[in-house]
């Protein structure tokens, strides 16, 4: 049995319009390990929600093999489809039903127990707004009914497309420790998210994707260690202006900060040592710490949004 | 599959509009009773003093005008080369003479045959434009909101999906057409016993199989609005071709057609269906009489107006569920 809970293997999706063919995923190779929350990380129009999508048998794929629990789909999506629960996009739901009543339709179109209606709107604290019609919803009980659905499987693996999405602090909160105790309790998360800080804080690992291909896949501590090749320090000195000439002519990348000085260098003594040479004194020096958003950006950068070609 | 049409079922109920519609299924027909009972009401002694008072007054009027008539019988529509004796008889029938009281009641008795034929038909007109409506609003619904994809992230199999959605417009439009067409004419049959309205066995026999077919029209029409709206995958959509197709099918078949088009009409072969055959005029194609008049008429069979909307039943449904099948779900 794979280790692989998701497994894509040169996935093409291409659009036909009136203005042409878009490729929306080029032989995309996506791996999701089995436990744990995974983050599916891309600029806007990068392919995620599409390949999404295409795993969930929404869309089809134009080219490539996609397995889901070692079962290719969407051939076989039947067979696995029980154990996987997903939100897409937005919530979708009947405007003028019940958040009971919505989910309770979905239950009973495959024959799952009632009482896990109750279970899942306790579990998202919809509990008392569950009689209300779903189009007085707010966006965020919108999008907890829509998690409430997922759960409704006891899902193996659950797919989040942007599941904080109109949250308020809170809720965003809330969500966050759902998911993280649900990958906690051995619940394969695919959390598909814009927001880098939310998958830096809440994944294992994730996969970035930039134009329809993969950039980057792996743990998030190693994706934010393996393109770190420069480590950056903020220095402040009395002259900054001085200082930025005198660190260029010395060979280090320097770009302003405020008041202070961004430098690229291995080894901050060299860049205390030059500034002193000069008699410039260092009154701070702060090793600058990459996080997940720099590093998105950086392998991005070359991206053209929106995945045209 | 069976907990699928469950829930599409419950969906149905659950729906507004397809209520409302629903309730218009039996609510529009006892309209149509109301109406019918009202124009076929029993002529009341007033009624009958007023016809028999104008029926003398025109033969007090003919009587007074024969004679002119047959001094100018070309001034009263009547040819002079008639021999007298006939020329006589072409003007009192032309004035009226030797008419009957009855001919001045102006509405016609009950009658179980034509009641059938008439507000009958009406309603299964009707009740097919309600299954239509039923049949696209229900999906509609489904793909305006989104909720089809979330549907499908539970059970996968679209095809299931589709017949499932397709069992519940179609069962529940027929399940309440056959009410309303039941109590409709049980309504009938009680006011004909009330007012002694007698009809044969072969009558009634035939408002049993007039309202047999015009259920089965009921039934098609929702499934054809209900695999049009999975087609298009918009309420509106498919209304405006369903309007389209009403408003101008029959005047481009009219026209690349010329003589004899109602044979491929869609109204005149439903008609066709629900009548047991439907005949119309064709102009200019028969034996001449001594009026000149060379029209002839043509019938549409029951079988050819089933088989022309069975073949436009299928051309809806297979790209319906292909398309349905392979294109991608918003």
């Amino acid at each position: 049995m794979s280790d692989l809970v998701i497994e894509t293997h040169g996935l093409r999706k291409e659009f036909r319009g009136r203005r042409g063919r878009r490729v929306a995923i080029e032989s995309l190779d996506l791996a999701v390990p089995r436990g744990g929350v995974h983050g599916f990380l891309g600029p806007n129009g990068s392919g995620k929600t599409t390949t999404i999508r295409m795993l969930l048998g929404l869309a089809s794929a134009t080219s490539g093999t996609m397995r889901i629990f070692d079962t290719p789909v969407p051939e076989r999506l039947p067979e696995v489809i029980g154990a996987v629960g997903a939100v897409v996009e937005s919530p979708k739901f009947s405007p003028n039903f019940t958040g009971r009543q919505n989910l309770t339709l979905l239950a009973r179109s495959v024959s799952l127990p009632q009482e896990r209606v109750q279970s899942a709107l306790t579990t998202v604290n919809l509990g008392e707004r569950a009689d209300d019609r779903y189009n007085s919803y707010s966006l965020g009980m919108k999008q907890r009914l829509a998690i409430a659905a997922t759960l409704l499987k006891e899902p193996q693996l659950l797919i989040l497309d942007e599941p904080t999405n109109g949250l308020d602090p809170a809720g965003i909160r809330e969500i966050r420790e759902t998911i993280r105790g649900l990958g906690a309790a051995g619940v394969t998360v695919l959390l598909s998210s814009h927001i880098l800080a939310e998958v830096q804080q809440v994944c294992d690992s994730a996969t970035i994707i930039g134009n329809g291909r993969q950039i980057a896949s792996g743990p998030v501590s190693e994706l934010i260690a393996d393109t770190t090749t420069a480590t950056q320090h903020r220095v402040v000195v009395d002259d900054p202006v001085r200082a930025e000439q005198l660190l260029r002519a010395a060979g280090f990348a320097v770009s302003t900060d405020g008041e202070g000085l961004l430098v690229e260098a291995e080894d901050a003594t060299k860049v205390v040592r030059s500034l002193a040479q000069a008699d410039l004194w260092v009154r701070e020096l702060t090793p600058v710490r990459r996080d997940l958003e720099s590093v998105f950006l950086e392998l991005t950068a070359h991206d053209t949004l929106g995945g045209e070609r | 599959m069976w907990p699928l049409i469950r829930t599409e079922f419950t969906r149905l109920r659950l729906r507004r509009a397809v209520l409302v519609l629903l309730a218009a299924m039996i609510l529009v027909p006892a309209v149509l009773f109301v109406a019918e009972a009202w124009n076929t009401r029993p002529f009341t002694d007033a009624e009958y003093a007023e016809a028999q008072a104008n029926y003398e007054e025109s033969l007090v009027y003919a009587q007074e005008e024969l004679p002119n008539c047959l001094a100018e019988p070309q001034d009263w529509g009547v040819s002079e080369d008639l021999p007298e004796a006939e020329l006589t008889a072409a003007c009192e029938e032309n004035m009226g003479y030797g008419g009957a009281v009855e001919d001045y009641l102006y509405r016609t008795p009950m009658q179980i045959e034509r009641t059938n034929q008439d507000t009958g038909v009406a309603v299964i007109t009707v009740l097919a434009l309600l299954g239509a409506l039923i049949g696209t609003t229900f999906v509609g619904h489904d793909w305006a909101s989104g909720s089809m994809s979330n549907q499908l992230l539970f059970e996968s199999r679209r095809p299931r999906i589709w017949l499932a959605k397709a069992v519940a417009v179609v069962v529940g439009s027929l399940t309440m057409a056959v009410v309303a067409v039941m109590l409709f004419w049980a309504a009938i049959f009680v006011l004909a016993q009330l007012r002694d309205v007698e009809a044969t066995s072969d009558v009634w026999r035939d408002v049993v199989w007039t309202q047999a077919r015009g259920l089965g029209l009921v039934a098609a029409a929702a499934l054809a609005a209900y695999a049009l709206t999975m087609w298009f995958r918009s309420t509106v959509g498919s209304l405006g071709l369903m309007f389209g197709v009403t408003l101008f099918s029959s005047l481009l078949i009219a026209a690349v057609f010329g003589v004899g088009a109602e044979k491929w009409m869609l109204p005149t072969n439903a008609m066709a269906v629900v009548m047991d055959g439907y005949e119309y005029w064709v102009p200019g194609t028969g034996t001449c009489d001594e009026y000149g008049n060379c029209d002839d008429t043509a019938l549409i069979t029951a079988a050819h107006g089933a088989t022309y909307l069975g073949v436009i039943l299928v051309l809806i449904l297979v790209p319906s569920i292909v398309s349905f099948r392979r294109r991608d779900v918003p």
